[in-house]
């Protein structure tokens, strides 16, 4: 009998237990990043003699319900789509200060420029189309400047992203340290820290946007984090990492408070990484190409003509620096326009030869694309290409990652129907077992009276 | 009053006692499977019993109807005024010679009493886990402002207190 109320006592505390977890449940029904917990109920025995009898039930582990492969997959898309996210931003900007909304963009001033040398060819003393060409070219000038400082802004302002990127992931680190400590302390007494562990997984989903990395637990069950094969997280300890630069304009680098270099390969980090250091200053470096060939081969065939007013031979452009947030027209010709050189022989107002080699120079091949309008279309429309590439990737990542969360939903999430059906279950199979078992009291009775 | 020796009738009626507390022992295994499908919210384990115990019973009210019927045949032999049979007063016929169904009478009672607490304590525990299920169930009804919808007899809905979701209980 003694036996009967040890099982008794047991059901009682499983029940309990089992109550309150289904009120933890329902609480956080909507608690973003909780996970469904479970009482794992484990049948208690005890054995006399060698022989083992049942002492009803005893409460084991509060366990959470994760699917940890799915969540390993969710933090692989995790880690693609904040690298994509990053690059689509960077693109997004890079396209908007290339490809204007009026179509008075770099191909079509480049074009202008040249049609108006063809405008000139046509009535080479004519003052009006001299000051349209300097229009057109003053006009290209400025684009040339405002494209490179444009360019210049938004990589700051990428830098300044991956500033505060290596400032979450410094800071989520450390708040892992500290959810490793908790989790430690729990696991010290033989409990389990549910709600530490789900923080650690939100902060590894937030971690797993910024940064790739790859996680292990120690022999203590302490999480162990590496990026690009570096330990940045052993138990409570922490590596920061900070960014380096060697000497302006060099590349950014990654480096850890101990004192080692720092790969990146995906993420946020990585991406932005990738458009300061690389994208960016390959395009710069392609306008710069551009505005540097336009001057060469410009001054080339300008300074083989002459001007209307005397015999010198000058550059269109100053010659000094050709980059394109420094090209400036030869200010003998800005302010002269009488000095653009559409003739090929001094003292010939009326030859227009020059003038016309100015427009051949339009369809020469001039860089690896082709023309100076084909190169600087290919240019112009790279961004926005790369751009619709990342943005379908988005889509595509977006809907795995989608497909994943729903199916960590289903194991985690609280259903509210499913915790309510269970009891209602319950309770019916409580009810019927207790009339079942009240109609037998009045057999033994009967019994007890004539025996 | 005569002395009775133990006949072949009484033999008969030993054996359906014997048959009684085989039967009592396996209700009290049945009853203690039934405490612990309940510790261990084994609902499915609950339901079978209750068809398994509602066969017993009846296994049980066989029983019992034949060792009142061999208990009134033992009667007739030795005092047919009796109206009320009664096993332990059957006995007091045979002053101490029938010794082996005197101490099986002991261990009948023995079983049905045991039988009878640990019913008592089952339904104790169902009626507490009756009790933490309808507070749960309140508990998130009102966490998620849910209502269950009540249907009148002209088949109109409105909000409804979880009180009847005691079913098929009076009152």
């Amino acid at each position: 009998m003694n036996d009967l109320f040890e099982i008794a006592r047991s059901g009682l505390l499983a029940a309990q237990q089992k109550s309150t977890v289904t009120s933890n449940n329902v609480a956080n029904a909507d608690t973003p990043g909780y996970s469904r917990e479970r009482v794992n109920l484990e049948p208690a025995f005890e054995t006399v003699n060698g022989v083992s009898k049942g002492l009803g039930v005893k409460t084991g582990e509060v366990v959470r319900m994760r699917d940890t492969l799915v969540d390993k997959q969710l933090k692989i898309k995790n880690n693609e789509l904040g690298g994509l996210n990053t690059r689509s931003k960077v693109y997004n900007q890079l396209e908007a200060l290339m490809i204007t909304g009026s179509g008075n963009d770099l191909d079509k001033n480049i074009s202008d420029l040249f049609n108006s040398f063809s405008d000139l060819a046509n009535n080479p003393q004519e003052s009006n189309l001299r000051n349209v060409v300097l229009s057109k070219a003053k006009t290209l000038v400025n684009k040339f400047h405002s494209m490179s400082s444009g360019m210049d802004q938004i990589q700051q302002s990428t830098k300044n992203e991956i500033g505060s990127v290596i400032d979450k992931v410094n800071s989520l680190l450390k708040d892992l340290s500290n959810t490793n400590t908790s989790i430690a302390q729990s696991s010290a007494v033989n409990k389990s820290d549910n709600t530490s562990k789900d923080l650690q997984t939100q902060k590894l989903s937030e971690l797993s946007k910024l940064v790739d990395f790859t996680t292990s637990t120690d022999q203590t069950g302490a999480l162990q984090i590496r990026i690009g094969g570096m330990l940045v997280l052993n138990g409570s300890d922490v590596s920061t990492i900070k960014e380096e630069v060697a000497k302006p304009g060099d590349k950014i680098n990654l480096r850890l408070n101990n004192g080692k270099l720092l790969d990146v390969n995906n993420g946020q980090l990585a991406a932005g990484l990738n458009m300061v250091n690389n994208v960016i200053p390959d395009l710069k470096n392609n306008l710069n190409t551009l505005s540097a060939k336009l001057v060469q081969k410009v001054n080339q065939v300008h300074i083989s003509g002459y001007g209307l007013a005397d015999n010198v031979q000058r550059n269109f452009f100053d010659p000094t620096d050709t980059t394109a947030a420094n090209i400036t027209i030869n200010p003998d010709i800005l302010n002269h326009p009488e000095n653009i050189a559409a003739s090929s022989v001094a003292g010939e107002a009326g030859n227009n030869n020059n003038a016309l080699n100015m427009v051949n120079l339009r369809d020469q091949s001039v860089i690896k694309n082709g023309t100076f309008y084909q190169n600087a279309l290919a240019l112009i429309s790279k961004p926005g290409t790369t751009l619709s590439t990342v943005n379908s990737d988005i889509e595509t990542t977006q809907s795995a990652q989608h497909m994943l969360q729903n199916q960590q939903d289903n194991v985690s999430g609280v259903n509210l129907d499913e915790e309510l059906s269970n009891l209602i279950k319950f309770q019916n199979a409580y009810q019927a077992s207790a009339k079942v078992i009240a109609a037998g009291k009045q057999m033994y009775d009967t019994l007890l009276n004539i025996a | 009053m005569e002395v009775f020796e133990e006949t072949e009738d009484l033999s008969l009626l030993t054996n359906s006692v014997k048959d009684l507390i085989d039967g009592y022992e396996q209700a009290e295994t049945l009853l203690e499977s039934q405490i612990k499908a309940v510790v261990s919210n084994d609902s499915e384990a609950m339901n079978q019993l209750i068809s398994t115990q509602l066969d017993h019973y009846e296994k049980l009210s066989k029983l019992e109807g034949i060792f009142r019927n061999y208990l009134s045949d033992a009667y007739g032999k030795v005092d047919s005024k009796e109206t009320q049979p009664k096993l332990s007063r059957l006995l007091k016929f045979y002053q101490g010679k029938a010794g082996r169904l005197s101490a099986m009478r002991l261990d009948l009672i023995g079983k049905v009493e045991g039988v009878k607490t640990l019913s008592l304590r089952l339904l104790d525990l169902l009626k507490f886990a009756q009790d933490l299920n309808v507070d749960t169930l309140k508990a998130i009804m009102t966490a998620v402002g849910k209502h269950d919808v009540h249907y009148d007899q002209h088949g109109k809905t409105g909000n409804s207190s979880l009180a009847h979701l005691s079913i098929d209980q009076k009152g």
